[in-house]
């Protein structure tokens, strides 16, 4: 097995308008793969198709090489999705207990499960008071140690961070990198773009229920690199415009300076086009690569959604 | 299923709502019990005034028939049947109540997916709950009977003269409200079994609203408009139907569940005659066995149906 998550041609409609519309997903395992994507763009929708919550319209999901609905598959997945769903007359404790038990662990086992879980998260100090005393945080806490019950292989989560303090966001961070380290899978749904820069070796950028990026997340900022070239004179710049696009590659200017223009990395790199320029006797007096963040190649892929 | 069984103990041990019916129901049987029985004797018939002889020996033998009628339900085995009358209405919103927050509230708090994470069996987390369900049900209607069975010997209603009970003269105003004859064990047990059996019917149809509609308010108001809406039906049929369609509304849950009483009743002799709806114009009495057989197909249907909408249902929450 190679993919922890494999999803091949995921429909799925609300009425008439499509969710998630035709999406394919491999999650190699090993893996801590990004997940974003605008309000409404279908994240949810997408992770409850692939834990069975929903059923699709069309295409196939295989989780740890089994249906979603095996529960021998399932006992080897943690998932947060959304808003904590816990019981709020029982205690942290109690909930973890009632989930161990349902998914037959007993005595020593669970207890020892559960004391781990509210030890990563944090919650041991409080495990005795009840679940509907708790704030946002606690419970968005309580639900990843859920997730993490059963020593999960692969971990969903969907926005781990919401409802988080500052201390909070840096520990489920330090967590998703913790558990990257022990070889778990780890599929993470975020609006937090530096969260995936920093934590993610892949990511698959969804816009209206279809995929618009998938890859090694370098290859994605790479993709989003820009060339910078400075010319002495406007005469240079506009020749240089010239030959880049009679060779194929788009240019555009570089703010209100005329001298100045920028390129896009996807076709040549820079060494190849100052080669080019070179050959047209075009020398500029500056040529460097600017590096995108997520954030602005997260905004071209979904139109600044 | 021990697993599953396990984690609905935990579930359900720490639910206040659930205790207080389980226990109140009973509470409130023997509250009803006591104070009828200690009310049944205050009856009598009182002589006023000069009243000639002749007619004071037969008020006497009718106050005497008076006294007796007002105790038959509560001596033993017919006071287990008075407990359960006494207690309908509550068992039956009691248990009402129960179906639609055990099902309801697992989507109303959004836990119904993680219980589908942890146990994606829906069937058997379903045919578990159901269990306690019925577990639940049955161990109030048990604690009823029990009563019915026991206060007699506790709080004590002197029989008075049964003899005394073929003195009762209806013509006299003192109209009996059944049959005097007494009631065998069996009998009683019959009409014990019936009320159980309505009142599986109601937590079969609330249960199903709450999964369909996914809450515990929208299921009870969901069997609410089913039962107004069957109501309104039977009305509109029986005023206008001819022929066969006469039968339909012998067809329908409540109407069914309410004459499975009545029939066990009049089967165990604490019934006379037709009652209730069926001395209504239009109405068309179905043999008892076949009414049952009725009410069977309804709850196994209704029943049957839980596990489709669950097994079925997206999980939104």
């Amino acid at each position: 097995m190679d993919a922890a998550i494999e999803a091949r041609g995921l429909v799925r409609h609300f009425g008439s308008v499509p969710a998630v519309d035709g999406i394919d997903l491999s999650v190699p395992v090993g893996s801590v793969y990004g997940f974003l994507g605008p309000n409404g763009s279908g994240k949810t929708t997408t992770i409850r198709l692939l834990l069975g919550l929903l059923r699709p319209d069309r295409g196939t999901v295989r989780l740890m090489g089994g249906s979603p609905r095996d529960p021998a598959c399932l006992a080897r997945v943690g998932a947060l999705v959304e808003r904590p769903a816990l019981y709020p007359y029982l205690s942290a404790r109690e909930n973890l207990l009632l989930f161990a038990t349902l998914a037959g662990m007993a005595g020593r086992d669970a207890n020892l499960a559960i004391d781990r879980a509210l030890g990563i998260v944090g919650l041991g100090a409080v495990a005795r008071r009840k679940a509907g005393g708790f704030s946002t945080g606690m419970l968005q806490r309580l639900s990843i140690a859920l997730a993490l019950l059963r020593d999960p292989t692969l971990v969903i989560l969907d926005e781990p961070t919401n409802g988080l303090d500052p201390a909070g966001v840096v520990d489920v961070r330090a967590l998703i990198a913790e558990l990257a380290r022990n070889g778990r899978t780890v599929f993470l749904s975020t609006h937090v773009l530096t969260e995936v820069e920093q934590l993610c070796d892949r990511v698959a950028v969804l816009q209206r229920g279809r995929l618009v990026a998938d890859g090694l997340t370098r290859e994605l900022l790479e993709r989003g690199q820009r060339l910078a070239i400075g010319f002495d004179t406007d005469e240079e710049a506009v020749r240089a415009v010239r030959v880049l696009e009679e060779s194929g590659i788009a240019t555009e200017p570089a703010g209100d300076q005329k001298t100045a223009l920028r390129v896009s990395l996807d076709s040549l790199g820079p060494s190849a086009i100052n080669r080019l320029l070179a050959e047209h006797d075009l020398h500029p007096a500056e040529l460097v690569v600017r590096r995108a963040s997520l954030e602005s190649v997260f905004l071209d892929l979904t139109d600044g959604v | 299923m021990l697993s599953l069984a396990r984690a609905d103990w935990f579930r359900i041990r720490r639910r206040w709502d659930v205790w207080i019916i389980v226990l109140g129901i009973p509470a409130l049987a023997l509250l009803a019990y006591v104070s009828g029985a200690l009310s049944s004797g205050n009856m009598q018939v009182q002589i006023s005034g000069d009243v000639p002889p002749e007619f004071q020996a037969q008020m006497a033998a009718q106050d005497a028939a008076m006294r007796a009628f007002n105790a038959l339900p509560y001596q033993f085995p017919r006071s287990i049947v008075t407990v359960l009358e006494g207690s309908t209405l509550w068992l039956v919103i009691g248990a009402a109540f129960l179906a639609a927050s055990l099902l309801g509230h697992e989507f109303s708090w959004g836990t119904i997916r993680n219980v589908v994470l942890f146990q994606p069996d829906r069937i058997r987390y379903l045919a578990v709950r159901l269990a306690w369900i019925v577990g639940l049900v049955v161990a109030i209607f048990l604690a009823l009977v029990a009563l019915g069975a026991l206060l007699p010997a506790i709080v004590r209603v002197d029989p008075g003269d049964p003899a005394a009970l073929e003195n009762l003269d209806p013509s006299q105003g003192w109209v009996p409200y059944g049959p005097t004859a007494s009631v065998s064990l069996g009998g009683v047990l019959l009409v014990a079994g019936a009320f159980l059996v309505s009142v599986a019917g109601g937590v079969a149809l609330v249960g199903l609203c709450a999964l369909k509609f996914r809450s515990v308010a929208s299921g009870l108001l969901g069997a609410g408009i089913y039962v107004a809406g069957e109501g309104i039906f039977i009305g509109l049929v029986m005023s206008r139907a001819t022929g066969d369609l006469r039968y339909l509304p012998q067809l329908t849950l409540i109407t069914r569940l309410t004459a499975l009483v009545g029939d066990a009743q009049q089967a165990a002799g604490l019934a006379s005659g037709a009652g209730g709806m069926s001395s209504s114009p239009g109405w068309v009495a179905l043999p008892p066995l076949v009414g049952a057989s009725i009410v069977a197909v309804w709850i196994v249907g209704l029943i049957a149906l839980w596990f489709v909408v669950l097994r079925r249902a997206d999980i939104h929450e």
